[in-house]
């Protein structure tokens, strides 16, 4: 299973894909959105886990640029969010995220399963 | 649900770096706000830093910055939706607000526990009137 994480801040991107990589899965990690669209066309991630709120090109410009690309289109994309982003989470959901977490409560099993969920792939 | 004590105490030291690099950047950008200079990624910046160190503090479990960070970052998010710069006086609370995200920090790194930040929350809000 491969996941492509796209989260500007160090301590969450770490603490996240060391958690993902202990089950196993095999992780990428981008720093802004750019940066997620490069490697989102390069490696064809099965999943995206996507931040909103980032420097440079943020989510929803990431939403939007996936959806036209022909190669990565298909690719399901979940949303990282945390409190107070319920307006966030909806325009995300408008642009084609399949999901969201909030990441600031960490619940490892509900991530997991909307992974699998999402990305119908085993680990 | 906040981290388990295993990894916070794996975590802590990422945790401050980055808290430390957010609460600069808060810093400096509503300095330049205060001194009258208006700018969008001065905004944008703050919201920036606000959003990033609520949520990291929550996922800690430093539940108190969390909740001054996210007065900041719901402030900082109005300014955006309204192309203005908070008034003078909220960013001389954020301002005073910060040094005691500052001392709650040391305290964290010193393994106390994060100081009650509940007055300097509280504040920000009577003030903001939301």
């Amino acid at each position: 299973m491969k996941i492509l994480l796209v989260e500007d801040d160090k301590f969450f991107r770490e603490f996240y894909a060391q958690k993902l990589r202990e089950k196993g899965m095999e992780v990428f990690q981008a720093g802004n959105g750019e940066e997620g669209l490069k490697l989102a066309g390069e490696n064809i991630p099965d999943i995206i886990l996507l931040d909103l709120i980032m420097p440079i090109k943020d989510g929803f410009g990431v939403l939007e640029d996936i959806a036209k690309q022909e190669q990565t289109k298909n690719i399901p994309i979940l949303v990282f969010s945390t409190l107070g982003q319920e307006k966030d989470i909806a325009k995300a959901i408008a642009l084609g995220a399949k999901g969201y977490v909030n990441k600031s409560f960490f619940d490892f099993e509900t991530l997991f399963n909307k992974i699998m969920e999402l990305s119908k792939k085993p680990v | 649900m906040s981290m388990n004590n295993e990894d916070i105490i794996k975590y802590k030291s990422l945790y401050l770096q980055t808290s430390w690099g957010y609460l600069n950047m808060l810093r400096k950008n509503i300095a330049f706000l205060l001194h009258g200079r208006s700018a969008t990624s001065a905004v944008d910046s703050a919201h920036l830093a606000a959003h990033s160190l609520k949520s990291q503090s929550i996922l800690m479990g430093y539940t108190k910055i969390g909740e001054l960070c996210e007065e900041m970052e719901h402030i900082f998010q109005e300014s955006k939706q309204n192309s203005a710069v908070p008034d003078e006086e909220i960013l001389k609370i954020m301002l005073e607000s910060l040094k005691t995200i500052q001392l709650s920090l040391t305290q964290i790194s010193e393994n106390a526990k994060e100081l009650d930040l509940s007055e300097e929350t509280d504040r920000l809000r009577r003030r903001y009137g939301k």
